[in-house]
């Protein structure tokens, strides 16, 4: 036995004493040290959506239609958790859409099927038949498997396959063959591609006048299956508007006090920029607080053409 | 989060999380808290994850980050010792697992974390060095005096 099997066969016997029961997530709360539990940040959640509900939400362009009807995970048992209004969005385009169709269609399967975990938890973190081909959408029995497949087949959908790393900008350019549309303002922190170009980057900006905004750029290549969803809280709390940016793209902001979103359909892709800030600051890992101006500024650092 | 999501994941990863903040803090006590307060922080979040490799780096990226800045705050000593809590805790099924993980345990923090990224997360270097925004050689550096303390404080190491 090397070293490292030593050390993993070691280490695989230290475990932490913190133990997570679904009924204890609402009240999820360090055992030592008073910090915030979960009732807490809940609540300040709900102050602040509170504090903006008179929001103007003008849906110009659709980002109300990008709302799911139907979530595809069951809904949280918690009163905590309920009492914050939820809405999730598509990623990957707008509802005339093949891919919008198929994703919502899979949400409304995943939203009833296995409700209780009892399967999953038969199946638990050993690899399962389906790990080669369903990979990347979390299938874990047969059923699930046909139904994906019986619905990417409708939709005319291949599924992601092999996926990629690209840990700087100049990789995930090499890796997509494109230009590098990050420019000098973003900085890759992490980023993957799967093999029809689809890619997501943990990104971090900084603008001009040194605001430091980290988001999650989504690209969503057309023809290709994605059960990735966002959840953007309360829609009725975002103020919308329409910007054409720098390199001649017109693209769809949303604004609140928590989040932003910077959104387009290309074409060939729908892209979605997943904003880590808003108009308010104190969210837990939030960078900003950003005004309207840092949102299309931001929007601006991005060279879309390069992507379609 | 999701909580169906959230608890799947937490309970897969709540030992990663863990066993980076005991390299970190070397104690138990704290390397709970972090636990909690890290994985607050997943359920809290409003990221959206694609697959649950993407929430085991996030999950790793914020554990390296609460427990630097809670070795920042000016109250707690960095030079934490070894003591008995922390290789006690822990009931081995080999008596040289023991003795591997007290040795281990005695070595600095800054050690000891890069053997866990290392040899149980198995991150490379170049890995290890974005995470702990270290240059490479650094962490190679860092690797090398651990296995030649490892070396001498362990009656017998291989590889």
């Amino acid at each position: 036995m090397n070293f490292k099997e030593q050390y993993k066969n070691t280490f695989l016997q230290v475990h932490t004493a913190v133990r997570i029961e679904t009924e204890e997530v609402q009240t999820l709360k360090p055992i030592h040290k008073a910090k915030k539990s979960l009732v807490a940040v809940a609540a300040v959640i709900c102050l602040l959506l509170a504090g903006t509900a008179s929001a103007y939400a003008a849906n110009l362009f659709g980002l109300k239609d990008l709302v799911l009807k139907q979530s595809p995970m069951p809904a949280p048992s918690s009163a905590a958790a309920s009492s914050t209004p939820e809405n999730l969005i598509s990623l990957q385009g707008y509802p005339d859409s093949s891919e919008y169709k198929a994703a919502a269609e899979w949400a409304d399967f995943r939203a009833n099927y296995d409700k209780d975990g009892a399967l999953l938890a038969k199946v638990g973190n050993n690899p399962t038949p389906f790990d080669k081909k369903y990979g990347n959408y979390g299938i874990y029995t047969q059923e699930m498997a046909d139904k994906l497949d019986e619905i990417t087949a409708k939709y005319g959908l291949k599924l992601h396959s092999a996926l990629s790393e690209a840990s700087d900008n100049s990789a995930l350019c090499a890796l997509l063959g494109t230009g590098d549309f990050l420019g000098t303002q973003n900085k890759n922190l992490g980023a993957y591609a799967y093999d029809d170009k689809s890619f997501h980057i943990d990104g971090e900006a900084v603008l001009a006048d040194s605001t430091k905004i980290d988001y999650q750029f989504m690209d969503c290549r057309k023809g290709s299956f994605s059960d990735v969803y966002l959840n953007i809280g309360d829609i009725s709390t975002y103020k919308e508007w329409t910007y054409k940016t720098k390199c001649g793209v017109t693209v769809n902001l949303a604004l609140s006090s928590g989040k932003a979103l910077i959104v387009t359909d290309l074409g060939n892709a729908f892209v979605t920029v997943n904003v880590l800030a808003g108009t308010d600051s104190g969210f837990v890992e939030m960078t900003g607080p950003i005004t309207r101006a840092n949102l299309e500024a931001l929007a601006d650092s991005f060279d879309y053409t390069m992507l379609k | 989060m999701e909580q169906s999501f959230f608890l799947a994941m937490a309970e897969k990863y709540k030992d990663s999380v863990y066993r980076i903040a005991l390299n970190y803090f070397g104690n138990t006590y704290d390397a709970d808290d972090t636990v909690q307060e890290v994985l607050l922080k997943l359920y809290t979040s409003k990221k959206t994850f694609q697959n649950s490799e993407h929430v085991r780096n996030w999950l790793i990226r914020v554990t390296i980050n609460v427990c630097k800045n809670a070795l920042r705050m000016p109250w707690r000593s960095r030079n934490v010792e070894l003591n008995d809590e922390v290789s006690e805790s822990v009931v081995f099924a080999l008596p040289e697992q023991s003795e591997l993980y007290r040795t281990v345990m005695g070595l600095p923090e800054k050690y000891r974390i890069v053997l866990y990224l290392f040899y149980y997360e198995e991150f490379s270097v170049k890995e290890i060095a974005k995470l702990l925004k270290l240059r490479e050689t650094a962490v190679t550096t860092r690797l090398s005096r651990a296995r030649d303390q490892l070396k001498t404080n362990l009656t017998e190491v291989s590889g």
